[in-house]
């Protein structure tokens, strides 16, 4: 008769997810909620991405398993680390059916809770530092032919020691260079619509590098305006606001843009002339600054600069030369997020057509951290 | 990703304290090995070769199918998704036994799991229906579509359960290295690409080496030199001898024939029918039912006083399955009755192409999925042939 034993091969990576003690809910989004928690024993301070399994009926998300995927590929200073993945145990409470838990290193702050606060001031080279470690993560994870197709404010995080890193690979993916013959078919239904770059309001499906250059433009400008540049309410309205910016979209400023799929059935202004150093020259007073967002906010994405170009630019190697971010945040003491920011992106942040919408937040904390309150509904 | 040119940066595995985060392909020594999950469940050793050789069948004609990504030619796509299915079917039973888990919704689940992985979803209403299909085309019954009554809802449910499990049990580390493209790079290395034969003959290997442990055992490139070195003796190529090529992808000529001898051995291999396999599972779980029952029981009578502490379904003498009324006699999965022939993996070395002839599903199959088969001739010469080691035999 066989003797009963414990399992032979015990995989370790596992493990259970109450070893860490929940502080408190920082952020909330389409794959599922983020806590600060410490570990019991260590104290050491986590975050903890919850994934989302309720609706699932193809069980555990590809989202999910992408993210995972590039976040064990991905090791960059620049780059949120992954520490491992925990579970809860299945039991009658959940349906036996436990969760699923993503452990990260913890950052103190994200972008948009930064930038919403007018009591953070950043200097020219603290802001050129910022971008400089921006772009440097998204040189490497391009290297890695990783595309993070959800840049935006809310997923950059900042560690109180000045360290910048990428997070949120919900929505990334690999990508491959298209073979003659066959282009890629990704879906379009990605990046946040403000920061959704024209290629992929047309319909573009071939997509590239590229794409999340555009939302670094979009995150530079905001480091001065303080809120997010072009905040349309439809990809029409959007791909307008665009045109107001870049110009009007044409065959003459970007080759072959009426190959594609929605350039005739979408409206784009004529006529209009590229303002993007006007337009932005009352907040960015920095000429090396203006050119670069210039060319990060390139139309035609086959000439838009891309990363490597851009930490080439004189903007990183002109006086003010970048400067550590350690001082600046040292100065504040409380962290900030998104999520705990009042007001403005409570409604604006999701606008419509985002892949898939979160549910309203109900529960935006208030100011109890000293926020402004004023607000820059319109950069224009 | 499925992508050809996603090859990452390689990347040296980070530790934190026991956690191990890395995207190389798990593997375990042989000592390791020769105790599996099974065994220690009381299962005998050939039942569990042949339950793990019909399972990743299963995964490969269910591929099929499902019309997941076939290779009508090495150099064109890669038969990614279901070889890294079959590894995870396999990994799994190195920590789970096939006694406490159904090998049918296991591999249901890593079907589900890894055409995610590799980019190629499918639904799993679709997963579940194939498998019915094979079920009843093995039975030679009249194929009827699957009725979506409570017991479909229960066999989604559990696969959905297992691929957790799955997950959990693999730590998140699924992501599978294989040989598909660096066979066909170091045939352009050694220049013989241009012989089609030989690349197919390869190919064909790596896919029926699927079924063995040699995935657990071996680095993708290793088990890539070993198909080439196979395939080279099968047809007689001459390959270099020196520079040692395979010496310089990191293998050694041990290793190469180790893995060799383990994907010949799959060809003699004496496949029982899936009936017969499950009744021998069954054997065991009642016998472990039974077990654990009896150590509960002693438990109770030692620690609390005894007889109000004895489970009710605790029968002194169940060591078999007639006198335990209380154990399930039917698995969790599909029914039983799935039975296959023996001869299969004898008669070709192409576990797809065998697929397609015994469940007759040429019709479903288009003409990606059909290679040139020179694979009955490759096993009859084979299974004579004894790899003489260190002879110059090229
Ligand atoms: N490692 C971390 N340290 C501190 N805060 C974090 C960390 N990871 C995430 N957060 C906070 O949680 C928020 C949400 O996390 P994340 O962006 O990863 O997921 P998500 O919002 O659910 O995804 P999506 O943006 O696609 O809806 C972030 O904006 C950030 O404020
Ligand atoms: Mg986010």
């Amino acid at each position: 008769m066989a003797t009963y034993q414990r399992e032979v091969i015990e995989f370790p990576y596992c493990e259970e997810v109450s070893k860490y003690e929940k502080i408190i809910k920082i952020g909330q989004g389409t794959f599922g909620e983020v806590f600060k928690a410490r570990h019991q024993k260590t104290r050491k301070i986590v975050a903890l991405k919850k994934v989302l399994m309720e609706n699932e009926k193809e069980g555990f998300p590809i989202t999910a398993l992408r993210e995972i995927k590039i976040l064990q590929l991905l090791r960059h200073e620049n780059v949120v680390t992954l520490l491992e993945i925990c579970r809860t145990k299945a039991s009658a409470y959940n349906r036996y059916k436990g969760s699923i838990y993503l452990v990260f290193e913890f950052c103190e702050h994200d972008l948009a809770g930064l930038l919403s606060n007018s009591n953070v001031q950043f200097s020219l080279g603290e802001i050129k530092e910022a971008l400089k470690q921006l772009l440097n993560g998204l040189y490497y994870i391009h290297q890695n032919k990783v595309l993070h197709r959800d840049m935006k404010t809310a997923n950059i995080l900042l560690t109180k020691d000045g360290r910048l890193k990428l997070a949120d690979f919900g929505l990334a993916r690999a990508f491959s260079f298209p073979k003659p013959g066959q282009p890629n078919r990704y879906t379009n239904r990605v990046v946040t619509l403000w920061y959704r770059p024209p290629e992929l309001l047309l319909g573009e499906r071939n997509y590239t590098q590229a794409i999340d250059v555009w939302g670094a433009g979009c995150i530079m400008a905001e480091m001065w305006t303080r809120s997010p540049i072009m905040q349309g309410n439809t990809e029409q309205h959007q791909l307008t606001l665009i045109t107001h910016l870049c110009g009007s979209i044409t065959p003459e400023v970007w080759q072959d843009v009426d190959q594609l799929e929605l350039y005739q059935s979408l409206e784009l202004p004529k006529g209009q002339k590229r303002k993007v150093k006007d337009r932005l020259k009352s907040y960015v007073k920095d000429q090396y600054a203006l050119d670069l967002i210039d060319k990060l906010l390139g139309l035609d994405p086959k000439t838009r600069t891309s990363t490597d170009e851009a930490l080439n630019h004189d903007f990183f190697w002109e006086d003010p030369m970048p400067c550590s971010l350690t001082r600046m945040l040292s100065q504040h003491t409380q962290s900030m997020y998104e999520y705990l920011a009042p007001r403005r992106r409570i409604q604006q942040n999701h606008p419509p057509s985002h892949p898939a919408p979160p549910p309203p937040r109900q529960n935006a904390a208030t100011s109890k951290l000293g926020l402004n309150t004023a607000s820059f509904e319109k950069t224009y | 990703m499925a992508d050809d040119n996603a090859e990452p940066k390689k990347l040296p595995p980070k530790s934190y304290g026991n956690v191990i985060i890395s995207l190389e392909n798990c593997m375990f020594d042989k000592e390791r090995l020769k105790t599996t999950a099974s065994k220690v469940d009381g299962l005998d050793p050939e039942t569990e070769i042949s339950l793990r050789i019909l399972g990743c069948e299963y995964i490969q004609t269910a591929g099929i199918l499902l019309r997941l990504p076939q290779a009508s030619h090495p150099v064109n796509s890669a038969n990614v998704a279901m070889a890294t299915a079959q590894v995870l079917f396999q990994r799994f039973y190195y920590s789970k036994s096939f006694v406490k888990h159904n090998m049918e919704i296991v591999a249901m689940a890593c079907i589900n799991l890894a055409s995610k992985i590799e980019e190629e979803p499918r639904r799993l209403r679709d997963v579940i229906n194939v498998f019915y299909h094979i079920k009843q085309k093995s039975m030679n019954k009249h194929i009827e579509p699957m009725v979506l009554d409570s017991k479909y809802i229960t066999l989604k449910n559990n696969s959905i359960k297992a691929e957790r499990r799955v997950l959990k049990e693999l730590g998140f580390c699924v992501h599978v290295k294989h040989p598909h493209k660096m066979i066909v790079m170091y045939l352009q290395l050694l220049e013989l690409q241009s012989n089609k034969r030989l690349v197919q003959t390869a190919w064909n290997y790596m896919n029926d080496s699927l079924r063995t442990d040699v995935f657990v055992r071996y680095p993708p490139e290793t088990i890539a030199c070993a198909c080439i070195y196979l395939s080279a003796r099968q047809l007689q190529v001459v390959l270099p001898e020196s520079p040692d090529w395979y010496g310089l992808m990191g293998a050694t000529l041990d290793e190469m024939e180790d893995i060799a001898l383990t994907i010949l051995r799959l060809y003699t291999f004496k496949l029982k029918p899936y009936s017969e396999l499950d009744r021998e599972v069954e054997k065991c779980r009642v016998i472990l039912q039974a077990a654990k029952m009896k150590a509960k029981g002693l438990l109770n009578a030692e620690g609390l006083n005894s007889a109000a502490g004895t489970p009710q379904n605790f029968s002194p003498h169940s060591n078999s399955t007639q006198n335990s009324p209380k154990v399930k006699t039917e698995s969790p999965g599909l029914p039983n009755s799935y039975k296959l022939g023996n001869s299969l993996v004898k008669e070709e070395s192409n576990g797809s192409t065998a697929a397609v002839k015994k469940y007759g599903l040429d019709s479903l199959t288009d003409s990606r999925v059909r290679r040139s088969s020179n694979s009955s001739q490759i096993v009859g010469g084979l299974q004579g042939a004894k790899l003489q080691c260190h002879s110059p035999a090229f």
